[in-house]
């Protein structure tokens, strides 16, 4: 069981879209009171599409990297589909070796993207 | 001292591979694993003396009720209890608490008065009390602590009726002068209700001594069974308090308009209790009073000094709690700069290394700290330098993983 693959501290190393956007059309705030985790999540949403997105924010490896995955799997997607991306899905593309304790750290990012999205 | 191979052996499952690793417990704090005796006294009630207790006049039930009964006893002599009736069973400390902030709470707190928690406190002696609190309109007042965890907050002129504490802390192991607390707490006409959850498995505790009123424990931490727990109550108060829960096994004679309950301590055990598990931590004290408390203690500090030392060396590694290695239990809380709880504790079980992280339930202590988390490693009796060394070895790859 390795959940840090090379690839995954690629991604919490130098997280893909760390940054502010100018002019976000949602900004959200999500934490996990449990670890301390929290992310900030921005969108630009035009003509239904995810134009633009950016998050900052503090937490353990795999909530940074997951973070990073899935901001750059949206950038570019219509809010309809982004909308349908499950738990499951993230989960298996950050590392399907994910034990159950750690799939809460790799979703706080999607929590936050549907909060944006609705 | 004892032999700490041989006292390994008798724990099954230390013996377990974990990712292909020998397993380093060092989860204690948390629960505490089994040995082999203990199992075998929860086996053999079941095989061979399973009947449910106090009803029944044959001889199954008569066995099981003795057994009940002597586990009762065993607790009452391991804390210097005056009377096996000051011992009520409940299934943890979280049940203790509850059943005093319910049971003595409601009956004796009023509206303004004054019931003292400390900063230090564990959620389960919070919660209770805040709920107390504010059926009541009574007032929480919390205890302020210093760095290494001491209680600092004075009683004096406060006035509480009650003042609950925790005798050691769940994560800077501190051990509170209790004593003291008590008598301070008793010059101001409050009571003391003490958590014991994490110091009765680790040193000798004498409920005479601390002159404490209340004192609670949990089994499962001390080689015991999960699901059972003690309140230990002295006698004067526990005979006017109210029941906790009612329905059978705790009442004298029931009608239609009325009823009246049992003497101490059924009065407070409504239910079938669990006999199992009150058999098992009589056979978990009688293994702990064979190694000895002062042996464990000394045990815990000889690895409280080797793991300070080794871990106060790694560049960013913080850990919390007394210089003072004698006033403190064997669990040590520490974070490291740039590498969250969590990821620590995942690459550790990669190695076979089981610590916790995260708050502990005690988010409280946490604000203060200023820390959203920590990561814990917590000894017992079991625990060898070789557990640490791989703790180290740990810390080392996981730096190597995820150092930024
Ligand atoms: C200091 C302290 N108090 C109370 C508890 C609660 O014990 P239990 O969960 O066994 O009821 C714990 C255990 O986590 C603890 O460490």
């Amino acid at each position: 069981m390795d959940i840090y693959r090379e690839e995954l501290m690629d991604h919490f190393k130098n997280p893909r879209n760390y940054k502010k956007l100018p002019t976000p059309t949602k900004s959200v705030h999500e934490s996990n009171p449990l670890c301390g985790d929290m992310i900030d999540l921005e969108v630009l949403v035009e003509n239904g599409v995810i134009k633009d997105i950016g998050f900052s924010g503090a937490g353990c490896a795999i909530s940074i990297a997951s973070a990073s995955i899935l901001t750059e799997k949206v950038k570019g997607m219509r809010v309809k589909d982004a909308k349908k991306i499950t738990k499951m899905e993230v989960a298996q593309s950050v590392n399907p070796d994910l034990t159950i304790s750690r799939v809460k750290c790799a979703t706080l990012s999607l929590s936050a993207l549907h909060k944006a999205l609705v | 001292m004892f032999d700490v191979a041989k006292v390994k052996s008798d724990f099954p499952i230390l013996s377990r591979e974990i990712n292909g690793k020998k397993l380093s417990y060092l989860d204690n704090a948390a629960t505490s694993q089994k040995p082999q005796v203990v199992i075998d006294a929860i086996n053999n009630f079941y095989k061979n003396h399973n009947a449910n207790v106090h009803r029944g006049v044959h001889t199954l039930s008569e066995e099981a009720t003795a057994m009940y009964e002597e586990a009762r006893e065993k607790v009452a002599r391991f804390i210097n209890a005056r009377h096996p009736e000051e011992i009520i069973f409940t299934k943890g400390t979280t049940e203790a608490v509850n059943l005093v902030a319910y049971s003595w709470g409601r009956k004796n707190i009023k509206k303004g008065d004054t019931i003292a928690v400390t900063e230090i406190e564990h959620h389960s002696n919070i919660i209770p009390w805040q709920i107390l609190a504010k059926e009541k309109n009574a007032n929480l007042k919390v205890l302020s602590i210093d760095e290494e965890g001491f209680v600092t907050g004075s009683l004096q002129g406060l006035k509480p009726k009650i003042v609950a504490v925790s005798h050691a802390s769940n994560v800077l192991g501190t051990i509170q002068e209790i004593k003291d607390i008590s008598r301070e707490a008793h010059l101001e006409g409050a009571l003391v209700f003490v958590d014991g959850a994490q110091a009765v498995p680790h040193m000798k505790v004498d409920v005479l001594s601390l002159d404490c009123d209340f004192y609670a424990f949990s089994g499962h931490k001390m080689l015991s069974p999960m699901g059972i727990g003690v309140l230990y109550v002295k006698k004067e108060i526990l005979e006017n308090m109210e029941p906790y829960q009612v329905g059978g096994g705790m009442i004298k004679e029931v009608f239609f308009d009325r009823a009246t309950y049992a003497d101490i301590p059924g009065r407070f055990e409504a239910g079938t209790p669990n006999v199992s598990g009150a058999v098992g931590l009589g056979a978990g004290i009688d293994y702990l009073n064979r190694i000895g408390m002062e042996n464990i203690s000394e045990h815990e500090v000889g690895l409280l000094n080797y793991s300070l030392a080794k871990l106060n060396l790694v560049p960013g590694l913080k850990t919390y709690g007394p210089t003072d290695v004698k006033r403190r239990t064997g669990l040590i809380a520490f974070t490291l700069e740039g590498i969250h709880p969590h990821d620590l504790a995942s690459v550790l079980d990669t190695e076979g290394v089981a610590i916790r992280s995260g708050h502990h339930c005690t988010m409280p202590l946490h604000n203060k700290l200023k820390i959203p988390a920590t990561a814990r490693a917590s000894f017992y009796l079991y625990n060898t330098k070789e557990d640490v060394d791989a703790l180290l070895y740990g810390i080392e790859k996981a730096e190597r993983i995820l150092k930024r």
